[in-house]
């Protein structure tokens, strides 16, 4: 058997329509589709970086603004660790004693033996016995 | 009609048509994108760094940073020096549009900061400004900027966001939040307020630059000064950094913290002991430092007058602001007969026994008096009861070069060890150069200057066993960056040679000092032994002329009625934890160690030996009773 090959492209519609082409029409449509696509890639990628672009000088900004609070609260404590610090000079101290009349001194040498809070009630129940000074065994008073 | 349209699109759709209308537009585009290039080559190639420069320019933001300048702690952290962070607080008035608005926000700014009236806000929140352009004329600019207040405090700033806030929801009128803003800023703070103020010095700022004035600021400024860095970063148009661009964004390493041998209760102690004594005698000055003899490490130093460093007015009194301890210079007075006659008790040329001849208190061949006329007195009662003439002859029989040895192997005449460039080494003349009286005078304490540092020091020498420490003040310099604490190593000992064994004899003739029947009973501490010596000496003052006839008023030499006061002592006496010195500048109505600074020493020793749980070494002479 004497097989040919067949011209399919030769025959029917298709055929005619690239009978014509080749005969000196352009192929415009390929043309447009293959730019079409090279424009569409093109802006894809711009608008993907554009998008990350976006996306990263947000998160510069969040970040910028966490940072930005770390360093208030930074700030913050540092002003209060500086006001504990007036807060706590002897000299204000004792305004502060003098103006509130606590009518408080320093204890002398042997004479704290403990340091108790006591409510008035509870206070009151604790007898003045005198108490052996812990260093010397001269006699102090337990006082109220 | 089809075959009529058909006809007449017949020669416009022809392919020939077609491919002439084609290749038109294909030659306009081709024509375009070599415009187009062509442009793109200029800009992008040729014109590169000049579009590039001007685009940078935009979008780079340059900021010169530094970190935060080293503080200043006690030997436990306490804080003495602070950075304390601000706000600057600045507005945009060109955004204030209605009057009511800039009525409303100078209002509330003069509230908040009354520094400036209503009227004067009112007029700088003026949405232009007229500025003298360069053809002399005024120019009409926007006002975009105006600093409102600088360094204002957190809290301040709190309540100022508060006022400026919208009430509510219904609140339609401008919120003033978005027309102020606050940048950060820090000032130096000294939150112990005029605690060792001159110790710890201050700084000025010039041009946005800490200039340090006085002090320890002065002296560790490099190691506290932090790291500047110049960043440099793209920025988004809200002005924060672009994370993925070329960046260089550093975080400058702060400066170090210095620790200091100081403990800030000892140190609180006797500044109100000292403020007592300036209210209770009114002198020209006092000072006064503790130490550990075991190591020469300063525990408290201070001094009257001093200046508040928070507080720029304060800061025009010299003699306040200048270290009196280490910069001025005195005669030490009795002070320093301990050191004389410890050298005659190793010497064997005294014993504690002998008895000396005080010529009833007037030795006339060396114009020396006594302030108690005294007969006969053992070398003892000598200290006991501060003799001139007992302490010169016990120096005759020792002579010029024992004196001059007996004083120097203590550190007279040599500095304390601590970090002063302007700490004064004293006047002391070699024994070659001493006139005849020199022999008599110097071992009492005149004739020679000294600092209280030296004196301290000194002492910490005859508590110490006679190992001289040098003085320490500097515990330590820490890195914040990494939180190492890097020790400053002790400098270590001066051997004085002292013999232990007269040295403890000495001691208990310095007991005796604060005995009842001693010059400074009143310096004796219940439950402690205390060793101690007064110290009386005349200033040595200029001549004094008339400033309008140039007449001499008074002439130079020692004053009668000034002096300067003292007392130097350790507790307790045979294990002595604590060493003191005091010194008081002219006291009114009182001149003697004993009435004026031994109970400044009393006072502030119990407080100071209560806080360091030192337990007492001798009974109490009467029990001690509680409150009721």
């Amino acid at each position: 058997m004497n097989l040919q090959p067949v011209k399919i492209g030769g025959t029917g519609i298709m055929g005619e329509r690239r009978k014509r082409n080749s005969a000196g029409a352009v192929n415009y449509g390929g043309f447009v589709v293959k730019f079409i696509l090279v424009i569409i890639a093109f802006m894809a990628v711009l608008i993907g970086h554009l998008y990350l672009r976006q996306q990263s000088v947000k998160s510069a900004e969040r970040t910028d603004d966490i940072k930005k609070q770390i360093m208030e609260v930074k700030a913050e404590n540092r002003n209060l660790r500086n006001h504990v610090a007036g807060l706590t000079r002897l000299e204000h101290i004792s305004r502060m004693i003098a103006k509130f009349k606590l009518d408080l001194r320093p204890a002398m040498h042997g004479q704290i033996i403990n340091i108790g809070v006591y409510t008035p009630e509870q206070a009151a129940t604790i007898p003045l016995t005198p108490l052996k000074v812990a260093s010397n065994g001269s006699y102090g008073v337990r006082g109220r | 009609m089809g075959q009529q349209h058909n006809s007449s699109d017949g020669a416009v759709n022809s392919p020939e048509s077609i491919r002439v209308r084609f290749r038109f537009i294909a030659g306009l585009l081709i024509i375009a994108g070599v415009v187009l290039g062509g442009r793109f080559f200029y800009i992008q190639v040729l014109q590169r760094d000049h579009y590039l420069s001007a685009a940078r320019r935009i979008y780079t933001k340059k900021q010169t940073v530094t970190g935060q300048r080293g503080e200043i702690f006690d030997r436990n952290g306490n804080l003495l020096v602070a950075n304390s962070p601000r706000l600057n607080v600045a507005c945009s008035p060109y955004h204030v549009q209605k009057d009511e608005d800039r009525r409303r926000l100078a209002w509330i700014l003069s509230q908040h900061f009354p520094e400036k009236s209503y009227a004067e806000y009112y007029r700088r929140l003026d949405r232009y400004r007229y500025v003298t352009g360069s053809d002399g004329k005024f120019v009409k600019r926007r006002n975009q900027y105006f600093l409102v207040k600088r360094n204002a405090s957190l809290e301040k700033v709190q309540l100022l966001k508060k006022s400026l806030a919208p009430t509510g929801k219904k609140d339609k009128r401008l919120n003033l939040l978005r027309v102020v803003s606050f940048s950060p800023g820090v000032v130096r703070t000294y939150p112990k307020g005029r605690m060792l103020a001159n110790l710890l010095g201050y700084v000025d700022i010039e041009n946005d630059t800490i200039k340090p004035r006085n002090g320890l600021e002065m002296r560790f400024n490099q190691a506290m000064t932090p790291e500047r860095k110049r960043n440099v970063y793209e920025r988004t148009p809200a002005g924060h950094p672009i994370s993925f661009a070329d960046n260089k964004i550093f975080e400058p390493a702060n400066g170090k913290d210095i620790y200091l041998t100081i403990l800030e209760p000892i140190q609180a102690i006797l500044e109100e002991e000292l403020n007592t004594l300036v209210k209770e005698w009114q002198p020209e000055g006092a000072f006064a430092a503790i130490a550990d003899p075991r190591t020469g490490e300063i525990l408290a130093i201070a001094q009257r007058p001093t200046f508040d460093p928070g507080d720029r007015s304060t800061y025009k009194d010299q003699g306040a602001v200048r270290m009196r301890y280490a910069q001025d210079l005195y005669e030490p007075g009795s002070l320093a007969k301990p050191f004389t006659v410890l050298y005659a008790l190793e010497r064997k040329i005294v014993t504690p026994e002998d008895r000396i001849n005080c010529e009833k208190g007037l030795w006339r061949e060396k114009k020396l008096t006594d302030v108690s006329s005294y007969d006969m007195l053992t070398v003892s009662d000598v200290i006991k009861k501060s003799s001139n003439i007992g302490t010169a002859k016990i120096a005759v029989m020792l002579g010029k070069e024992g004196v001059y040895h007996a004083l120097t192997r203590f550190g007279f005449h040599s500095r304390s060890g601590l970090p002063f460039p302007a700490e004064q080494k004293g006047f002391f003349l070699p024994p070659g150069r001493w006139d005849s009286l020199a022999i008599t005078r110097i071992p009492i304490g005149y004739s020679f200057s000294t600092t209280l540092l030296q004196l301290l020091r000194a002492y910490c020498g005859l508590a110490n066993n006679g190992k001289m420490p040098y003085l320490k003040l500097i515990h330590g310099i820490r890195d914040p960056e990494t939180g190492n604490m890097e020790l400053v190593p002790h400098k270590g000992f001066q051997e004085t040679g002292a013999d232990p064994v007269q040295l403890y004899k000495l001691i208990d003739m310095m007991v005796s000092v604060t005995a009842r029947d001693g010059t400074a009973r009143r310096a004796a501490i219940p439950g402690f032994q205390v060793a101690g010596k007064t110290g009386t000496s005349r200033k040595n003052i200029e001549a004094l002329k008339d400033p309008v006839t140039g007449k001499i008023i008074r002439k130079s030499g020692y004053a009668r009625d000034q002096y300067y006061t003292s007392f130097a002592g350790f507790v307790p006496a045979h294990e002595p934890r604590l060493v003191m010195v005091i010194t008081v500048d002219n006291p009114k109505g009182g001149k003697g160690g004993g009435a004026v600074a031994a109970p400044v020493f009393k006072r502030t020793m119990e407080r100071a030996l209560r806080y360091l749980y030192v337990q007492p070494t001798e009974p109490f002479p009467e029990p001690a009773v509680g409150r009721p």
